[in-house]
């Protein structure tokens, strides 16, 4: 039973990095390698949101104003990115992902020179822990996995159910058939980045008080995100969300059983692995 | 054939070699007037250079690889364990074995890692570089793990603490290596690689097998990163998962950028524009990122050939100013 919560836990961690990432390549095959610091700056969003108006709100209601605080921050750095980099570049996505690597050392730059490269803590806003059966999780971890779903399962009827999803999934079926269809690549593909951007940055929120918050955070987990996406088949959010779950399970039982440090090797090895045999993931559509 | 018009003339060999030859007077010079401080950056210039031109090999065959640092990491550790006792190998023969060992990984990376083309291939291999990273840090027996694995040795024709007979070393290894990459490069096999990089499928359909090309491409490129750092472990004396960190990958991928990839001297160029901008921020070492990641994002946006490019469309704009005059 715990370890069936710990596999859920870990899950919804790597889902939620993975989620806004698949979103945007999906959809405009462009890889944000900022990413991961839009993810960090969501997570000192949360932090400056509830150290500058916990005292007054108490902290639960500062967390929760947070995740907004956090979605308007990392949105607008995506309408930036947007307009001045990835309009621009559009039709190379090598240019891009060198684009975005650059920024994302720019971003942590600016983060270290701001808050210093010493990591900070966020006490958790829901103490206390909660035991189902002999199994035990602190409360913290339980409204991740529930927030985390939340988003997910919004995304899904975001993406399958309103009309702004159907225009995205036809941009990213087959962009030329969009605009026949009287779809605007552009705007669709800008919302679709300030999504992803938004959803990186709720999600750093969210974790903020779980993962610790360092300038170096998102830098840290992207190259899991990275493996996630490419086994779960780059572009499928889908995929991804079941990669996530693959590698949840795979690390909560590595490290049950003692051998945590060849986590990295053992992901890796199971990532070319997929590779050798289905170049474009387990989910993934053939290009 | 129409493919093989579109790539160069024999003329641009010379070119390279001119490149190489310059990069090793421009050295010696500099590290002749110059102070210790400035003989131990040429040091780490030099071996970076190494680096990008073994990298530019790689991005000849149309891919760019994010797990080349972590590759020279490979023979760099290969140096550090071959080179220490159990094994007490010679250092200078180490090297040899430090590029035998990157190439044996890169190798075994090659098979999955280039079925993928495009974003796949930069995700990957950098996936596959920072699991090399991780693998560094864990395999705490062989490696020492974070601490890394200290005293290693200078090889012994080279008198310990003497930097210039070092970086003398370093660009005898950059002129050998140079000048089998540009053969390389100029070869029948470097031409179909370049025609490959250009595109896969005409060249396919033109008889040559596209895999066993880029594979080459992969494994001699990654051959020149395991020497390099063996190399850079052997100058330190000391080896960590932090000297191959993702910075210096940014620092070699911005070199090719900001500099271009077409001639043997644009990553050259690029990686001096850059050495000399991080050298000038010395004072506050944290701005550099900063600094290069600026660079590089306007080079990216304004630049789109890089340098190279820039040297192109001044020596167009002369030539059409003298045909008017």
């Amino acid at each position: 039973m715990q370890i069936a919560l710990n596999i859920l836990s870990l899950t919804s961690f790597y889902m939620c990095f993975a989620l806004g990432l698949a979103l945007v390549f999906g959809v405009m095959r462009v890889i944000n390698f900022a990413h991961g610091e839009f993810y960090m700056l969501g997570a000192y969003s949360a932090f400056l949101c509830v150290s500058l108006i916990g005292p007054t709100t108490g902290a639960l209601t500062a967390y929760i104003m947070s995740f907004a605080a956090a979605a308007i921050v990392t949105g607008l750095l995506g309408v930036l990115l947007y307009l001045v980099v990835v309009r621009k570049l559009m039709d190379k996505p090598l240019t891009i992902f060198i684009a975005t690597l650059a920024l994302s050392y720019m971003l942590q730059v600016v983060v270290v020179e701001l808050f210093g490269p010493v990591g900070r803590s966020l006490p958790s806003p829901i103490p206390g822990i909660v035991r189902i059966g002999d199994a035990i999780l602190p409360w913290s971890r339980v409204f991740v996995i529930v927030a985390i779903s939340t988003l997910s399962v919004g995304l899904w009827f975001l993406l399958m159910r309103s009309d702004v999803g159907r225009r995205v999934r036809a941009v990213a079926q087959n962009p030329t058939g969009a605009v026949l269809q009287g779809v605007s690549v552009t705007r669709v593909g800008m919302m679709t980045l300030v999504a992803g951007s938004m959803i990186a940055g709720v999600s750093g929120a969210i974790m903020a008080p779980i993962g610790g918050i360092t300038p170096f955070m998102g830098a840290a987990a992207l190259w899991k995100a990275f493996i996630i996406i490419i086994v779960g088949g780059i572009g499928s959010i889908w995929g991804a969300v079941a990669a996530a779950f693959l590698f949840g399970t795979i690390d909560t039982f590595m490290t049950v059983a003692g051998a945590g440090r060849y986590l990295a090797l053992t992901n890796a090895v199971i990532m070319l692995g997929v590779l050798s045999v289905m170049p474009s993931g387990l989910f993934g559509e053939k290009e | 054939m129409q493919l093989f018009a579109k790539l160069d003339s024999p003329r641009t060999v010379v070119l390279d070699l001119v490149t190489v030859l310059v990069v090793i007077a421009g050295v010696s010079v500099l590290a002749a007037v110059g102070s210790s401080y400035l003989q131990g950056a040429l040091v780490i210039f030099s071996i970076n250079a190494v680096l990008v031109i073994s990298y530019r090999t790689i991005t000849t065959m149309g891919g760019w690889s994010f797990a080349h640092v972590a590759i020279m990491g490979v023979g760099g550790y290969a140096v550090a364990v071959l080179s220490k006792p159990p094994m007490d190998i010679p250092v200078a023969v180490t090297f040899a074995l430090g590029g035998l060992a990157a190439g044996l990984v890169s190798a075994l990376l090659a098979y999955p890692v280039l079925r993928t083309r495009q974003y796949y291939f930069f995700l990957s291999t950098f996936a596959a570089g920072e699991a090399l990273r991780q693998c560094f840090i864990q395999f705490r027996q062989l490696t020492g793990g974070t601490s890394g694995i200290a005293f290693i040795e200078y090889p012994a024709f080279v008198q310990t603490g003497d930097t210039l007979q070092f970086l003398a070393l370093v660009l005898a290894v950059f002129f050998l290596l140079g000048l089998f990459y540009l053969m390389f490069d100029a070869s029948e096999t470097g031409m179909k690689i370049r025609a490959v990089g250009l595109d896969e499928t005409l060249s396919q359909s033109l008889g040559m097998n596209p895999w066993r090309l880029r594979a080459l491409s992969f494994v001699l490129g990654s051959v020149g990163a395991g020497v390099a750092g063996g190399l850079l472990v052997s100058y330190n004396g000391i080896v960590a998962p932090a000297d191959f960190s993702p910075e210096l990958m940014f620092k070699i991928v911005a070199a090719c950028i900001v500099g271009g990839t077409r001639r043997l001297y644009g990553p050259i160029l690029g990686l001096t524009f850059l050495t000399i901008v991080e050298e000038a921020f010395r004072g506050v070492p944290e701005y550099v990122p900063l600094v290069w990641g600026g660079l590089v994002l306007a080079a990216t946006l304004y630049v789109p050939n890089g340098l190279e490019g820039l040297v192109d469309r001044l020596r167009a704009s002369l030539v059409r100013r003298r045909r008017h005059a």
